[in-house]
């Protein structure tokens, strides 16, 4: 292996970093756990590619990587309920960007709706919406035609727009 | 209450590592590489753009084909291909793609995709006045629409990704200006009794991809003017209106001199039409030589818009006989094949 393509990974890590930590976070709900994913995601990575493997999009592996990972964790802990982690955990800005009030209760009211979707259709908003993916992206890790991400992204959304609409 | 995409945009805000949690574990990592060393054959391919990727993949397979398709005469006869004909799918799966694939950057594949948006909705005003059309063809047309919005949809996110909000902005405001005059389009057609769910079907995509390009282009625009490092060129302003210029020539010289289904209320609707164009561009060039290149570029496209909507209007009227520009009675009846 060059050189170079170990500043090529850490480069990606700077890239990615970020967009897998908010992923591994909106799946596990635990800021700290979160950081450690998204930690083993990188390493994990980088044993595979110096098993001698290659990788075509390395974006996408690193999703597909973090998605093993958080749904591992999330068996592992499925003796907590997603309520009990709601109040436990909460939302967590940081403090220096914390919101108003007014935009921290649409925040969470938003949040604690989505836990009420299938964890599926969770992390298809949360693949689109907050990692920002392309939906052909969203194929490549998650296994399924775009066709089929496309339809299954808008009933989310819909379902979403449904909870938190006014009674 | 914001809607949902602003609201999904702030948690992502919040959501984030500090530099001090990213550099912590950049140290980590790199402790983790130095103990886990690199077999030679190990590969890792560049998340970036190179042109290396672009002529070894794309490139040679797109000119391949070019090669191939115009070699045997293809390449002539699928480009005129409709729906419904055998070479359609060789037009749109193979040319127009291998076309897309040997633009040279980002935004130009971008702009050529909504140009193929444009042909597909033109075809399906054709289709809607052709009562030979099948329920396959039309479901092609309607899910070949319906995966070329979506792409583009996701190359404005890579233009984004990629920085290029000024490439974002001006796709993604061709992209509505081009549904948005379709979808006036679409609801002056009167569909045969059998067609009246496809029609109903494909003008629900438009308007929903229409909407959802809206949100896009402020989305962009939003991003845009709070960044003022980011603001738009005025280099694109201007490009935006020579686009406008091309637009009102080409209606002036192909289709106004062609007139035959045009009745009077329908040239005075054009001509009213121009006029307000007209207005609009010139106002965003006061804007532009103020420096207000944001506003400026605002204007164009609503120029730009009002300019596709005359455009696609006058074609559906005069090709299709949808009675599209003027709409009031007294109008020439629509003439049917």
């Amino acid at each position: 292996m060059k050189e170079g393509d170990k500043q090529k990974f850490i480069e990606s890590y700077d890239t990615y970093a970020e967009s897998i930590f908010r992923y591994c976070y909106l799946r596990v709900h635990d800021r700290e756990r979160a950081r450690e994913l998204m930690q083993e995601t990188f390493t994990k990575t980088w044993e595979y590619l110096v098993a001698g493997k290659s990788i075509d999009s390395l974006k996408s592996f690193l999703y597909k990587v973090a998605h093993n990972l958080s749904v591992n964790e999330v068996v592992r802990h499925k003796s907590v309920s997603l309520d009990e982690l709601e109040e436990t955990v909460g939302f967590e800005p940081k403090d220096e960007e914390r919101a108003s009030p007014e935009e921290d209760t649409e925040i969470s009211l938003l949040l604690s709706k989505m836990k009420e979707l299938s964890p599926k259709d969770q992390e298809l908003l949360s693949l689109r919406f907050m990692s920002g993916l392309a939906i052909s992206e969203m194929s490549e890790i998650l296994g399924e035609k775009p066709n089929t991400i496309t339809v299954r992204v808008k009933r989310a959304l819909e379902e979403l727009r449904e909870k938190i609409k006014p009674q | 209450m914001k809607d949902i995409e602003s609201q999904f945009k702030d948690i992502k805000s919040k959501i984030t590592l500090s530099s001090a949690e990213k550099d912590f574990h950049r140290g980590e990592i790199m402790n983790f590489m130095e103990a886990h060393p690199a077999k030679p054959a190990a590969s890792i391919k560049s998340p970036f753009f190179t042109w290396g990727q672009f002529l070894q993949r794309h490139y040679a397979l797109a000119a391949f084909m070019l090669l191939i398709l115009g070699g045997t005469g293809v390449l002539t006869s699928a480009n005129g291909a409709k729906p419904g004909d055998a070479l359609f799918g060789v037009k749109v799966n193979m040319l127009e793609r291998a076309r897309i694939v040997l633009s040279f950057d980002q935004a130009s594949k971008t702009s050529l995709e909504v140009k193929f948006i444009d042909e597909r909705l033109k075809e399906f005003a054709e289709w809607s006045t052709n009562e030979d059309a099948s329920p396959e063809e039309v479901a092609t047309l309607s899910n070949t629409l319906a995966s070329q919005i979506l792409k583009v949809h996701d190359d404005i996110a890579v233009l984004r990704d990629n920085q290029d909000l000024d490439g974002a902005l001006v796709a993604a405001s061709d992209l509505q200006s081009t549904l948005a005059a379709h979808a006036e389009v679409l609801g002056q057609i009167d569909p045969k009794e059998a067609s009246v769910d496809v029609v109903n079907s494909i003008t629900d995509t438009v308007e929903d991809s229409l909407l959802l390009t809206k949100g896009i282009v402020d989305s962009v625009a939003g991003e845009m003017t709070s960044s003022v490092d980011d603001a738009i060129s005025s280099e694109t302003v201007d490009t935006k209106q020579q686009e406008v210029s091309e637009t009102i020539e080409n209606i002036s010289k192909d289709i106004i001199e062609d007139s035959t289904n045009l009745d009077s209320n329908d040239k005075e609707t054009i001509q009213d039409s121009l006029d307000n164009i007209a207005g609009l561009l010139s106002e965003a060039d006061i804007k532009n030589k103020r420096g207000s290149s944001t506003e400026a570029f605002i204007l164009s496209t609503q120029a730009d818009q009002e300019a596709n909507k005359l455009r696609i209007s006058i074609e559906a009227e005069q090709q299709f006989g949808i009675n599209s520009v003027d709409d009031s009675e007294g109008d020439t009846p629509p003439q049917q094949e």
